[in-house]
């Protein structure tokens, strides 16, 4: 049940058209209401109301017209004065045209009626009244003609006052505290400044106008069919629509509300139910901050409302139109509506309400931090997180320092404003201690990162904030500096230890070698004798090599080396080496092509260490180049550096890579095992790089080439 | 006949030195270590000493100071220690001569022989101060007769080592790059001296020197020139 789909879609189907019959049925009942209440107005003309105000209005006009005829907009008529009262608007009569009138009191004239070419005169404006076609009352020396009973008993029955005795006042100010109020108030009675009352004992003139109704003429027409109607037309014509099925919907939409409840209650239910989960299903939607979710709904919601609104306010007659665009607003309202809906359900149901809303993140947070400052607070946390401790303390202190100020401030203005910032510049100075022990701390941190290990911070520079601090990065510290000094230690002791072990071979190796050589001057007879005594000869010749090249390149590698520099030629150097290795060269035939840009070149070296790598590569060369074949050797000088290039070309196939050949131990043909200790090229790189230079190796099919790099001075 | 002392504490090195320098016609005094040489010493009339460094008892340092103290013979340290500082220590403490481990058995018997000839014939040469006789050590250069003698050996020069030998030794103890060599010798301006120099400094070295890799008279100053050691 709750799992299935129809339903669901069902559901979702109907609720719209259910909640459509309601709105109608509302709708319909309360548009219902206000047309009745317009076509109530537009009837209005036809009541005794009308009538009653009416009258009284002429009545009222006409006293007007005789006390106070000044204040209105007037026009000379020869000896008649036309004083316009203006339209009834204050009455709020749309169709005011169709209601004339006219009173007239000896030579003045009151009326509506608009002044043109043909009403001129009061007599134009009567046979203007006069023709109108209409309910007329009118009332000439006392008479009152009307074609209307009802009309005449009104009239007569207001007008009647006409008969009244009517007075102006002409007062003789003789207390000056009168107000214009006593004017009005035709009693004796008036207030003084002080608000209260007084009689007065004012001497007054007064002029007595008689008046009696036979001294006006009235004529009003107004039409029979005056119609205003309702201000909307639209609903007028949905009510009309509607109207014929308004015993239907009474009875269909307590069912639908019924039907509504129920399925709403099914959905919400069911919702978020998925077949084979057992929890809450959230999709990604349900992931958005529902805050987001509320306002774009809300927002989409309430401008696609105002469509429909806007048609009815401006009183569009498209009822086509208005009922599309309503059938749109509704359905889009429905969409966004039920999502925001259903999603608030979903997340309620799998309690993730707050999980996923802007508030309840911020909220989760802000409980978060409260709850570390509280914990730090109270000392909660061990030394490790002790920053947090610090940074709750200083928020503490800011909060506090704040507090204080503005209480100083309140309490001693002035004074305490010199207070809170002579507290502030305390707290500064504090403040900037500690940032002082930061950068102490970080300029130390660069010092050991740039490699001294040596230096310990001193406990006693810093506030005891920071003496958990510097006791780690002290003991960091020596920990580098230990191993370190260890790391030297061992590299130092496997030098001497290879030193000491070639010390003990050589010994040995001495009699070797000289037994050998002593053999190979015996008289010996046997050819394979003689042969054997060769291969001794040569491999103790191949290990005596073989033990020097291990010191030397122990003591290279591990940097064990004591370095002479001086400034030296490199040209000259490699004009000397090259005349050292000239008849080895010209033994295999091979061309040395020399080439530099510059005829001297001072770089900073050993001497003796730079003739060593130049050395191993001339003989390397010359082991190893093939024969007949041409050497290049490019010293090439630019700004800074100077480029020493040997190129050769090998007579065997190298089948290793450049990083293989420098390694120890390695050799080009490794297949050959004849001469050479294969450790001429890492001595080689070993001693550039002591020497501060470069050492790059490459191998470009049968090319060897060998480049070193250093700084010129 | 000359004694030599030998005195190393492998015996095998002893006999096989023994074998080379009897050949030479030296008569050959045998010590196993320090105590045992100084002891011959006293007991003999000895002309040179091959001395060991690392041996029991009392090792060739000490052996060799205490020799030192009474006797100016000519010592020629043998040792397996071949770095720089155990060269320049050993000779510092006033061996005549050091060579390494394992020796090349001819090159001992030349500076054997080098320093038997300096010892005995000390003082013979008196014509140093001789025009046109320049020398350096055991190197005389005679420009009046052209010749050049090395311990006492005649060595034969071409025209062009000659000549930069006799330049280099006439300015002993300092230095001259190749151009200025070049120069010097050939009165001309090094346009194209290449390495001809150096071949020829290679050459001379090979004709004047026991061990022209480690030259003891014309010496390689890499990156810089050559000179001839002021001895």
């Amino acid at each position: 049940m709750k799992e299935s789909r129809i339903l669901k879609c069902t559901s979702y189907i109907l609720i719209p058209i259910l909640t459509l019959i309601i709105i109608i049925t509302a709708f319909y009942e309360v548009g219902k209401e206000v047309v009745k209440e317009d076509n109530y107005n537009s009837e209005y003309f036809k009541t005794d109301d009308f009538l009653n105000n009416f009258m009284y209005l002429l009545s009222d006009g006409t006293s007007e017209l005789i006390y106070d005829n000044e204040k209105y907009n007037s026009v000379e008529d020869g000896e008649n004065k036309i004083c316009y009262y203006g339209n009834f608007e204050e009455y709020n009569y749309n169709n005011i045209k169709d209601f004339y009138y006219l009173i007239q009191y000896q030579n003045l004239a009151f009326t509506n009626v608009e002044l043109t070419e043909n009403t001129n005169t009061i007599d134009e404006i009567k046979n203007y009244i006069t023709q109108e076609d209409g309910k007329k009352a009118n009332i000439i020396n006392g008479n009152v003609e009307a074609n209307s009973e009802l009309i005449k008993n009104k009239a007569l029955k207001y007008f009647n006052r006409f008969n009244f005795t009517y007075y102006t006042i002409n007062i003789e100010e003789q207390n000056q505290n009168l107000n214009e109020y006593e004017y009005e108030n035709m009693t004796e009675e008036y207030y003084t400044e002080d608000e209260e009352l007084s009689t007065n004992t004012v001497t007054r003139e007064k002029e007595y106008h008689e008046t009696n109704i036979a001294d006006f003429q009235i004529y009003t027409t107004y039409k029979e069919e005056i119609l205003l109607g309702t201000d909307n037309i639209i609903l007028e014509q949905i009510i009309n629509i509607l109207s014929p099925y308004e015993q239907i919907m009474i009875y269909i939409m307590p069912v639908s509300a019924i039907l509504l409840a129920l399925i709403l209650i099914y959905l919400i239910i069911s919702i978020g139910h998925i077949k084979g989960k057992e929890e809450i299903d959230l999709n990604d939607l349900d992931k958005i901050p529902l805050e987001i979710i509320y306002i774009i709904s809300f927002f989409i919601i309430g401008m696609i409302i105002c469509i429909p609104v806007a048609i009815i306010e401006y009183n569009n007659t498209n009822l086509n139109l208005f009922i599309s665009l309503f059938l749109l607003a509704y359905f889009v309202s429905y969409v966004f509506g039920m999502s925001s809906l259903v999603t608030t359900i979903k997340r309620i149901k799998a309690k993730a309400f707050w999980k996923y809303t802007i508030t309840g993140k911020i909220c989760k947070w802000f409980i978060g931090f409260c709850k570390k400052i509280w914990k730090a607070l109270k000392g909660g946390y061990n030394s490790i997180t002790a920053t947090w401790n610090k940074l709750a303390k200083l928020i503490l202190i800011i909060f506090l320092y704040i507090i204080v100020s503005i209480i100083l401030m309140a309490i001693f203005n002035i004074l305490g404003l010199l207070i809170s910032i002579g507290i502030g510049i305390y707290l500064l100075y504090k403040f900037n201690l500690r940032i002082n022990c930061y950068e102490h701390i970080e300029r130390h941190l660069k010092a050991i990162y740039d490699g001294d290990h040596s230096s310990k911070l001193n406990p006693d520079d810093f506030t005891k904030e920071f003496q958990d601090i510097v006791k780690y990065i002290n003991d960091v510290s020596s920990g580098f500096e230990n191993a370190i000094q260890e790391g030297i230690k061992s590299e130092r002791m496997k030098t001497e230890l290879i030193t000491n072990v070639s010390h003990d071979i050589k010994t040995p190796l001495t009699s070797i070698i000289n037994y050998v050589d002593l053999l190979k001057k015996e008289n010996i007879e046997n050819e394979k004798a003689k042969e054997y005594i060769d291969i001794l000869d040569n491999k103790s010749q191949r290990l005596k090599k073989l033990i020097e090249d291990l010191v030397e390149v122990s003591k290279a590698s591990s940097g064990n080396v004591k370095l002479n520099m001086e400034k030296i030629d490199i040209c000259e150097l490699i004009k000397q080496a090259t005349g050292e290795f000239e008849d080895k060269f010209k033994s295999k035939n091979l061309d040395v092509i020399y080439n530099a840009n510059e005829e001297n070149i001072y770089i900073n070296a050993d001497n003796r260490y730079m003739y060593r790598i130049i050395e191993n590569l001339f003989v390397n060369i010359s082991k190893y180049a093939l024969d007949s074949s041409r050497v290049y050797i490019d010293i090439i000088k630019n700004d800074l550096k100077v480029k020493i290039a040997v190129k050769n070309i090998s007579k065997e196939r190298l089948n290793i890579t450049p990083d293989e050949l420098m390694q120890r131990f390695v050799r080009g043909d490794k297949s050959r095992t004849t001469e050479g200790s294969g450790l001429g090229i890492s001595i080689s790189k070993s001693l550039t790089e002591l020497q501060n230079g470069k050492f790059t190796l490459n191998v470009d099919g049968d090319l060897f080439k060998v480049e070193l790099e250093f700084d010129i001075i | 006949m000359y004694n030599v002392l030998v005195c190393d504490d492998d015996k095998e090195i002893v006999k096989a030195i023994e074998i080379y320098l009897s050949k030479e016609g030296y008569n050959i005094l045998k010590a196993y270590n320090g105590n045992e040489a100084l002891k011959i010493l006293k007991n003999n009339k000895i002309h040179l000493i091959i001395l060991d460094i690392m041996m029991p008892e009392k090792d060739g340092i000490e052996t060799l100071n205490e020799i030192r103290k009474t006797a100016s013979i000519p010592v020629i340290m043998l040792s397996a220690k071949s770095e720089d500082e155990d060269k320049i220590n050993g000779l510092n403490l006033g061996a005549d001569d050091y060579v390494t481990k394992p020796f090349n058995p001819l090159e001992l018997i030349a500076r054997v022989n080098s320093g038997i000839r300096r010892y005995t014939k000390l003082g013979n040469i008196k014509d140093e101060e001789n025009q046109n006789i320049y020398s350096t050590g055991d190197l005389i250069i005679d420009d009046n007769l052209k010749k050049v003698s090395v311990d006492g050996n005649e060595v034969k020069l071409t025209p062009t080592e000659y000549n930069i030998l006799k330049f280099l030794t006439q300015n002993k103890g300092i230095v001259y790059s190749i151009e200025q060599i070049y120069k010097n010798v050939w009165e001309d301006e090094a346009y194209a001296a290449e390495n001809i120099i150096a071949v020829h400094i290679r050459h001379i070295r090979e004709k004047i020197e026991i061990n022209p890799k480690e030259p003891k008279y014309l010496k390689v100053i890499w990156g810089i020139g050559y000179k001839i050691e002021k001895i």
